[in-house]
Formats: structure tokens, C-alpha cells, sequence
């Protein structure tokens, strides 16, 4: 349950738009902990993942008036712009296709929706992380490293030298069974 | 176009890889040509962007260390919100003359070329005392990012948590981050009661019972302020620390909302 009394993500980013340093400090406790998950995940290294969640926060602080709220659900917009960052700092870690850098205005939620601050999306994301283990290991793969790697079809198939068909298949194959999952899912918990 | 023709049937085994970001540019650019001709194809693409949403939550939750914020709101400090873009100036000085004759010139025109160029070099002057205050400035957060980025860097930092001093596990209280062999921290405080508005709260370091302020804290309607401080002295000087309100509606001093000792636990 949201409380009341509590500052919307959208006061907050209000507040911060105004350098109010306060408004960003209670932004980082309510989304500090996912951000840094997110890019840990990414990262697979606690030093990068923290620079990569002050970049974040960051590049909110310094872009929040720019920040619209009919883009989406302000969570997801904040965890796809930690992702972005992640996987642009993997790339420049990897050396594999020089510095990358994603400009907040380029940053589209994958997520379409209201902006609610207290987010239930974190039961939804371990609700995820269990349906994914149903999945066969090799559709499983594909996935979270497409996701968590960023890369596509073709950077998928040359990374582990497979054919590209086959890396299709197993993703296609996958995020579909993942959806029937999903929907099963969510709707006996709808339902109960 | 028919959802069962071989485009909408493409582009239907093209979803799933495309709302998670994987397609190749071809492929990207496929989808986005057909999808408004196979408009069926909307509410599966929608279920595909609702698993993408969930993957973005689906790291195992890991609490960041304290130092996260505290560089957070160090670089935040010497980081200013993007600049507006700035008005464009006024037109540039007119070309100068090239004809070999300029002894020649009218009287009017001499004038006019003086006021032109009086009203340039009054708006040159201003712009140069703008960008020395703007560098002023932006040395002020410099020094101030430095300090804090140096402190933060290291890992002594030590955490002190000051507790409700009105009342016996009340509410309010705060964090202090710090190096005691420095004399810059921040203060994280929360729970704070509502002041009058514009009310401020100060910080208090004592010493041998000798107090000093360590800088003005303001909370907001939740009761939550961040404060950079530096204090006059390496903070390891310290004794006691103390929150309390700026001013009161009397007039009198206020006694301190939170309170604790400067010493290191363990």
C-alpha cells in the first residue's frame, strides 16, 4: 500500500529538477537498492556496479526537468536508464565496441503504465526470476544474456558460437513459453 | 493486413526478441514497418514489454554500501542540473570596413559605429564578470567535490546514528558519515518534526562543552534533509554531535532533536 504521506516519484523529480539534493537522497532509498542490483547483475562487479548507480542518479539529477511523466512508470524508466548505463560500461570494460554512452533523452521505458512509488514490480521480478528456471537451460541462457548483456541475435550467435537460426529459435521459443508462464501466473494470483 | 499473412506472421516471431531489446537493427526496423499493418499484434507485443519490465526487477536485491550516496551526493553538489540553453547573444559586431577610404566617413556613421561598438564592449564586460563569478562557483563545488571524493574514496569512513533525543526510541534520527581525520561529512536525517515554514534546523559540534555550528539543515514534509558539512576542526576533535532547531517561535534556544557521540563503536 502507497503511503499517503509519502512524496510521489513524481514530486521527487519535481523537487530534483530544482536541486533539491534532499528530494534526490530520498529518491536513491527508494530505488537505490534495485538500481544497484540491476547493474551488479549486469556487471557481475560490486566497484563498477556502484559507479554505474551514482552515474544513474546522476544523470537524473542532472536531467530531471527533462524527465516526462506520460513516458511511463517512473521505476521502470530509472531501471532501463541503469541498464543502458550498465551495459554501456560493460562494453567499454570488454573493450568491444569502444565507450558507449546513452543520453537520458534517448532512454524509452520498456514498460508502458502509471508512475506508482511503491512498486510492486519487485514481486513481479522474483515472480520472473522463478519462471525462467521452468525454461530449458539453453533458452534460459539466451534470454538473460541478451537482456543482461544487451546483446542481439547476431552478437548472441558469434559470442557463443552458434548458428544465428538456432539463437533465434531459443529466443523466440523461450521469451514465448515465458509469456504463457507468465500469464498462467499472474492471473491465479489475479484469481486467489 | 490479414493477422494470418506471412508479414504478420514474421513479424509475430519477431516480438519476443524485439521487445527485449535483442533484434538486430534489421530486424528492429522490420517490426516497426509492420506493426502498424498487423494492429493484432499490439496487445502480445504489450504482454512481451510486461516480461522486459519484470526482468529489469529480477536481479536479486543487494543493498548498496553507504559510500553510494555519499559520492552520490558529493557529485551531486558539484553537479548542477543542465544548464538552459543560453540566449543567443546579441548580433556580433558589425564586419569592419574595408574600403580604402575611411576618412571619408560620415559623421553619422563614426557615431553609429561608436555606440555599436560602446554597446559591445559593455556586454563583453558582462559576459566576463558572469564567467568569472560562474568560475568562482564551479571552483567552490570543485574543492568541495574534491573533498568529499577524496573522502569517500577511502574506506574509513565511519557511520554514526544519532538517536531521538526528546524521547526514548522516538522517531527522528540521522546518520552521520564521516572521516574522522577530515573535516567534511554528510548528515542524513529523517523523522525530523516540521518546523515553521522556512524553519531550519542546526547542526551542533561540541567540544570540551564548547558547541560550534557545523552548517544549517532543512527537512522536508517528510521530515527528511541532507546536509554537506565542513566543520571547522578534523572531526576526530569532537566529542558529541546534535541536531536542534535553528530558531523557535519564542525566541529560546531549542533543545536538540537527535544527539550522539562522536566516538567509533567497536
Amino acid at each position: 500500500m502507497t503511503d499517503p504521506s509519502m512524496p510521489s516519484d513524481s514530486e521527487l523529480m519535481q523537487r530534483i529538477a530544482q536541486q533539491d539534493q534532499t528530494a534526490l537522497s530520498a529518491l536513491y532509498e527508494r530505488y537505490g537498492t534495485p538500481v544497484y542490483s540491476l547493474a551488479y547483475r549486469i556487471l557481475n562487479n560490486y566497484h563498477l556496479a556502484e559507479e554505474v548507480t551514482q552515474d544513474t542518479f546522476l544523470k537524473v539529477w542532472r536531467g530531471a526537468s527533462r524527465w516526462d511523466a506520460s513516458k511511463g512508470r517512473f521505476s521502470s524508466w530509472l531501471l532501463t536508464v541503469a541498464r543502458y548505463t550498465a551495459i554501456d560500461r560493460l562494453r567499454q570494460e570488454q573493450r568491444q565496441s569502444g565507450p558507449g554512452t546513452t543520453a537520458l533523452d534517448e532512454v524509452s521505458p520498456l514498460v508502458s503504465g502509471s508512475g506508482l512509488p511503491d512498486d510492486p514490480r519487485r514481486q513481479d521480478g522474483r515472480l520472473l526470476r522463478e519462471l525462467l528456471q521452468r525454461l530449458p537451460a539453453e533458452q534460459t541462457q539466451i534470454i538473460e544474456l541478451a537482456f543482461f548483456q544487451g546483446w542481439t541475435h547476431r552478437q548472441l550467435a558469434e559470442q557463443l558460437d552458434l548458428p544465428l537460426g538456432t539463437v533465434k529459435t531459443r529466443a523466440r521459443l523461450g521469451l514465448q513459453k515465458l509469456r504463457k508462464l507468465w500469464i498462467e501466473a499472474t492471473r491465479t494470483e489475479e484469481s486467489s | 493486413m490479414d493477422s494470418a499473412s506471412p508479414d504478420c506472421e514474421r513479424l509475430r516471431d519477431l516480438l519476443p526478441a524485439y521487445a527485449l531489446g535483442m533484434t538486430d537493427p534489421e530486424e528492429a526496423r522490420m517490426v516497426e514497418k509492420l506493426l502498424p499493418q498487423c494492429p493484432e499484434a499490439l496487445p502480445e507485443l504489450e504482454e512481451y514489454h510486461e516480461l522486459a519490465g519484470a526482468m529489469l526487477h529480477s536481479a536479486p536485491q543487494i543493498e548498496p554500501p553507504p559510500r553510494v550516496l555519499a559520492n552520490l551526493l558529493a557529485q551531486a553538489a558539484a553537479q548542477p542540473e543542465d544548464a538552459p540553453a543560453q540566449d543567443t547573444p546579441p548580433a556580433t559586431p558589425p564586419a569592419r570596413a574595408t574600403s580604402s577610404r575611411r576618412w571619408f566617413f560620415p559623421a553619422t556613421a563614426a557615431a553609429a559605429l561608436v555606440i555599436v561598438l560602446l554597446g559591445v564592449s559593455v556586454f563583453t564586460l558582462a559576459q566576463v564578470t558572469e564567467l568569472r563569478t560562474e568560475r568562482e562557483q564551479l571552483t567552490q563545488r570543485l574543492e568541495m567535490q574534491a573533498t568529499l571524493l577524496g573522502l569517500f574514496a577511502a574506506d574509513d569512513i565511519t557511520t554514526f546514528e544519532l538517536a531521538d533525543a526528546r524521547q526514548e526510541d522516538g522517531p527522528a534520527r540521522a546518520l552521520v558519515l564521516c572521516n574522522l581525520q577530515s573535516r567534511v561529512g554528510i548528515i542524513r536525517a529523517e523523522n525530523f518534526p516540521q518546523l515553521a515554514p522556512d524553519g531550519l534546523y542546526q547542526v551542533w559540534l561540541w567540544r570540551d562543552n564548547e558547541r560550534t555550528s557545523a552548517g544549517l539543515l532543512q527537512v522536508d514534509e517528510a521530515g527528511k534533509g541532507t546536509l554537506l558539512f565542513e566543520a571547522p576542526e578534523i572531526m576526530g576533535e569532537y566529542q558529541y554531535i546534535g541536531i536542534s532547531p535553528a530558531t523557535t517561535e519564542d525566541g529560546q534556544p531549542a533543545g536538540p532533536v537527535v544527539r550522539g557521540a562522536l566516538y567509533p563503536s567497536g
